[in-house]
């Protein structure tokens, strides 16, 4: 429990460790690829700079929390697993990270063409990035065995 | 040695340069049919400028001078110039030239002319505002003066009165930078050769810059953060609510 306890304390440090830096490439990559992504959808966004475009008359900014660099990073001390050798668990962060940041911008795609067709920024984007936020901390407890993610096993547990 | 030499450029009489303190410089040819010179803005010393080399930026002017005087030089209604030089007439010091009045035995003299002509005033052609800091000025294409080339554009922007110099690109297009959002600007422009300062131009046209456009974050949201803890409180509440109905 105290292990958990300092890995969760960990993760705001790191969160705002993350925001300290600017990211002016990550957030460079990230806008071209929504921009480009929706474009293969069908959704034309204007590129204004670097990190910022412009869609339905109104101009968006790709900040750090955007390529959820923040997240990335403020995950590693839930995911890190002593048991692994250093090298091992590089590579399975790198991994897990690609999927993440394909995860990320596919919603930040798709809530874009959504915004794009009609659909209200809320609805769009700001409660998908909650759910996307809500599944990726479940996956991180079930992955580390902090949580169960079938009824099952709590049944089985409390019987116990 | 070299800090004895003097240039005397008269034109009516008039000294236009000043003791100049030049290390020799190599000619590129035995027989100089033009010789560049940077004249300084600021002292109006003149040094001869060396093959591939430019004139300092901003501070010094550039001028073309004849090593004899065309029927133009004699017929023209301007003013002319003329600048001595010495070189050597050993071939062992031939390839130095050097500006001064009065050479040596050993020396060969050449006169170089050109005339004097300040610019005249640019003419602001059309003005707009690119963006919220940035102008674009189109100016009226210049007469050329081929002795003393524009050494650089003095763009001035009104209310502020700030002035920046610089040389507009090749279609005669000149950008103003670092103007503030949702103002009024008026522009005026002065051109600056070897031989002086033009007029300044009529007052452009007012332009008004832009707002800065709001960006929004495409971040999470606070409503993302609540929608996240909602889901978290759903999801451990039922899962209790579920064991305990076991």
């Amino acid at each position: 429990m105290l292990d958990i306890a300092t890995r969760l304390l960990l993760v705001a440090p790191l969160i705002f460790l993350t925001h300290a830096f600017s990211w002016s490439l990550l957030r460079d990559w990230t806008t071209t690829l929504i921009i480009q992504g929706d474009a293969l959808i069908g959704t034309h966004l204007v590129r204004l700079s670097p990190t910022s475009f412009s869609i339905r008359d109104l101009n968006f900014q790709v900040v750090v929390a955007c390529t959820s660099i923040d997240a990335l990073i403020g995950s590693l001390p839930l995911l890190y697993d002593r048991r692994k050798s250093l090298l091992k668990f590089f590579g399975f962060f790198l991994v897990y990270s690609i999927i993440v940041q394909f995860i990320n911008l596919s919603r930040l795609v798709l809530g874009f063409f959504a915004f794009d067709h009609g659909v209200s920024w809320k609805i769009a984007h700001e409660i998908p990035s909650g759910v996307f936020l809500f599944i990726w901390f479940v996956w991180l407890l079930w992955y580390r065995g902090w949580v169960s993610l079938r009824l099952q096993a709590v049944k089985h547990r409390k019987e116990i | 040695m070299v800090s004895l030499f003097v240039i005397s450029v008269l034109a009516g009489n008039i000294p236009l340069a000043f003791a100049i303190e030049e290390e020799p410089i190599v000619a590129t040819s035995a027989e100089i049919q033009t010789l560049k010179t940077c004249t300084s803005l600021d002292s109006k010393k003149i040094r001869i400028l060396r093959e591939g080399s430019k004139c300092h930026l901003y501070t010094e002017a550039m001028a073309i001078w004849r090593n004899s005087p065309t029927l133009e030089d004699l017929t023209s209604k301007f003013p002319a110039t003329t600048l001595q030089t010495c070189a050597g007439k050993s071939p062992a010091i031939r390839s130095y030239i050097l500006i001064r009045d009065d050479c040596k035995k050993f020396h060969d003299a050449t006169t170089w002319h050109r005339w004097l002509k300040s610019p005249s005033a640019p003419e602001i052609e059309s003005v707009e505002a690119l963006n919220e800091t940035t102008a674009l000025i189109t100016l009226k294409p210049m007469a050329e003066i081929p002795d003393a080339p524009i050494t650089f554009f003095t763009v001035t922007t009104h209310p502020d009165e700030v002035s920046t110099r610089g040389m507009p690109t090749a279609i005669n297009q000149y950008y103003v930078t670092g103007l503030n959002e949702q103002k009024t600007y008026t522009f005026t422009i002065s051109a600056t050769n070897a031989d002086g300062k033009s007029s300044e131009s009529l007052e452009s046209k007012a332009i008004t810059t832009p707002a800065i456009p709001q960006l929004i974050p495409a971040g999470p949201g606070l409503l993302s953060l609540i929608t996240a803890s909602v889901l978290l409180f759903l999801f451990f509440a039922y899962r209790r609510f579920s064991s305990a109905l076991v």
